[in-house]
């Protein structure tokens, strides 16, 4: 055994372990921010947002032509829930709608007219830089006023249009990108009503919230399912496809296959619990995906949902790259050019 | 956000013609500046909280506590741009586990034997289209039941002030609803006579349904959900009910004795 006072290192040695000690303290942390600066802030194309837009868009023509086919009764002074009643729901909270307030009918078929107007606008990408915003606020008063009516659609919308609003949305597949490029054949300057299609960190930062946003929604939604004896046992599904209400396929034979119905009771709570991890490596992206397609066409065409359905995959889009979207678009008119 | 110095601009193709690709190839990518991505970093980090906070507040629920201490408190500190922003969801769907649906009835009119009143349910499968219109309603039955607040006070009320005032703000909440869906049954039927009853649609299991031969819409998975605490439990089987000319085709709960309003704070 070597003596005692040789085991301690020397001090020049112990200098030298502080510093490296140190210096691979300060590089995680230059790594760190590095690597966050990478997810957060990346340059990236906006074609995925610009799809997406389009998708969000037309579900929102469509929602508010379904609020219009009987408006008076859903905002009107003698509708369901009247604003004086949603007033009182909201008591306390900071939730507030001006719609609350309007009780002519003239008024609210002017205010509808105009939101519809501003759906049109950001499905065909006219005027993004303020129908994008114009549409999120517009639908999100409706939203504060339509208490008592409301679902996982509306959810998912005020999602998506308050993530497309923060980047150039409009700038692909749109009015705008035409409207831009006819300027720019006619030697005219850009300008920043009509956006040029370039990679941005808002598209990245958008992008990024809509993927984390979905993460928190599938992450809850998977670890309340775990409180659920249902889920566990197998009986889940069962109990989801025989709701009369929200049945809108008859899937009742699949009873007959009770291991069935407990393995995709069980995939489903394992998927949506974990997808915020799955979702992000290379190799499980496209299983996860491609569960969350699987499971939410399920819950749109068996279950009655086919608008929460449909924008939950459009959601899940997000994790697309930009450059896969832009080639399959590209390819679109060749083939459809080719065939005519 | 500034321009990055570093890229320069594609010149416009010869024949002038900007495609798609032309255009990506310009990248006149946009950079965040150093302070810029600084003050967004803290943005988006408080943004993603607030997403976090209120289905984290909703899931430290338990039957002794409304909620955890630390969820309250990230929730309180960011309720204001919560509740504005829409983000005050729990996404429990389907969760905890699969559970009935709730309907509302509306019998328009008074009982004067032999004939029978009309009855008007929510939400209408038959009538209500497209599925979004459809759901709408059935949303709207659902919000009913779950703004259900007995009229008799809590034991608990008696010793605590706090769990008192609640129980009073959710009944008046209760009645303000109800009287708001009557009142919308009262116009659109042109009658003061009008008397909403909660429907329940308990779910078969698969004996009910392969052995038993049930149909989804049996009359016997029908529930009349009580009023009060007080009225007897709530009937299971209904009474069969005689199609009339102003009820062709009665609904499986009519018949059923009870659900009388009872409303009023003592």
């Amino acid at each position: 055994m070597k003596p005692k006072s040789s085991r301690l290192p020397p001090p020049v040695a112990s200098n030298s372990a502080s510093a490296t000690w140190l210096a691979g303290g300060l590089g995680y942390f230059h790594d760190l921010i590095a690597a966050w600066n990478q997810f957060w802030f990346r340059p990236i194309l906006p074609h995925t947002l610009g799809f997406m837009r389009v998708a969000t868009g037309c579900m929102l023509v469509y929602m508010h032509l379904v609020w219009g086919s009987d408006l008076l009764a859903f905002l009107g002074p003698d509708a369901w829930l009247t604003g004086d009643v949603v007033r009182q729901i909201h008591q306390g909270d900071y939730t507030w709608s001006y719609l609350n307030d309007i009780d002519s009918p003239a008024l609210l078929w002017g205010h509808h007219i105009v939101m519809l107007f501003v759906a049109v606008c950001l499905m065909l990408g006219l005027g993004t830089r303020i129908t994008a915003p114009l549409a999120w606020f517009l639908n999100l008063m409706y939203c504060h006023r339509l208490t008592g009516h409301l679902f996982g659609l509306d959810q998912v919308m005020m999602l998506l249009l308050m993530y497309l609003m923060l980047a150039p949305c409009g700038s692909v597949y749109s009015l705008d990108a035409w409207l831009r490029q006819k300027r720019e054949r006619a030697g005219k300057r850009s300008t920043w009503w009509l956006p040029a299609a370039c990679p941005t960190s808002a598209n990245q930062i958008a992008t990024r919230l809509i993927q984390l946003h979905l993460c928190i929604i599938y992450l809850f939604g998977g670890i309340s399912k775990l409180r659920g004896e249902m889920w566990w046992d197998g009986s889940a599904l069962w109990y989801a496809i025989v709701n009369w209400e929200y049945q809108s396929m008859d899937a009742v034979w699949l009873g007959h296959y009770p291991t069935l119905l407990g393995a995709l009771a069980h995939i489903t709570i394992f998927w949506e619990t974990f997808y915020c991890a799955t979702v992000w490596h290379r190799f499980t992206r496209p299983w996860t995906i491609g569960l969350a397609i699987a499971v939410h066409s399920g819950i749109a065409f068996g279950l009655g949902m086919i608008t929460f359905g449909l924008m939950m995959i459009v959601a899940n889009l997000s994790f697309i790259s930009p450059q896969t979207t832009q080639s399959i678009f590209a390819k679109i008119p060749r083939r459809f050019s080719r065939e005519t | 956000m500034s321009k990055d110095r570093n890229t320069t601009k594609a010149p416009i193709p010869p024949d002038g013609k900007v495609t798609d690709t032309a255009v990506k190839t310009t990248a006149e990518s946009l950079v965040l500046s150093g302070k810029w991505r600084v003050v967004l970093s803290a943005v988006l980090a408080i943004h993603v909280v607030a997403v976090f906070a209120e289905p984290f507040r909703f899931f430290t629920r338990s039957s002794q506590r409304a909620f955890s201490p630390d969820a309250g408190y990230i929730r309180g500190s960011l309720s204001a741009y919560i509740d504005f922003a829409y983000l005050h969801h729990g996404y429990f769907f389907f969760a905890p586990n699969p559970g009935p649906s709730h309907l509302i009835s509306a019998q328009i009119g008074k009982v004067t034997p032999p004939s029978q009143p009309k009855e008007i349910v929510l939400p209408d499968k038959t009538t209500q289209w497209p599925r979004l219109y459809y759901h709408r309603h059935f949303m709207l039955s659902e919000f009913l039941h779950n703004s259900f607040a007995p009229p008799e006070r809590p034991e608990e009320a008696a010793f605590d002030p706090g769990i008192d005032q609640q129980w009073r703000r959710d009944r008046e909440l209760y009645i303000a609803v109800k009287s708001s869906i009557e009142k919308r049954f009262r116009v659109l039927e042109k009658t003061d006579d009008v008397l909403i009853r909660r429907i329940e649609h308990a779910l078969p299991n698969d004996i009910q349904v392969y052995q038993e031969k049930w149909k989804l819409n049996d009359p016997r998975l029908y529930i009349v959900l009580p009023e009060s605490f007080s009225e007897q439990e709530p009937a299971l089987i209904p009474v069969p009910v005689t199609p009339s000319p102003n009820n062709p085709k009665p609904f499986p709960w009519q018949g059923v004795p009870g659900a009388e309003a009872v409303e009023g704070i003592p």
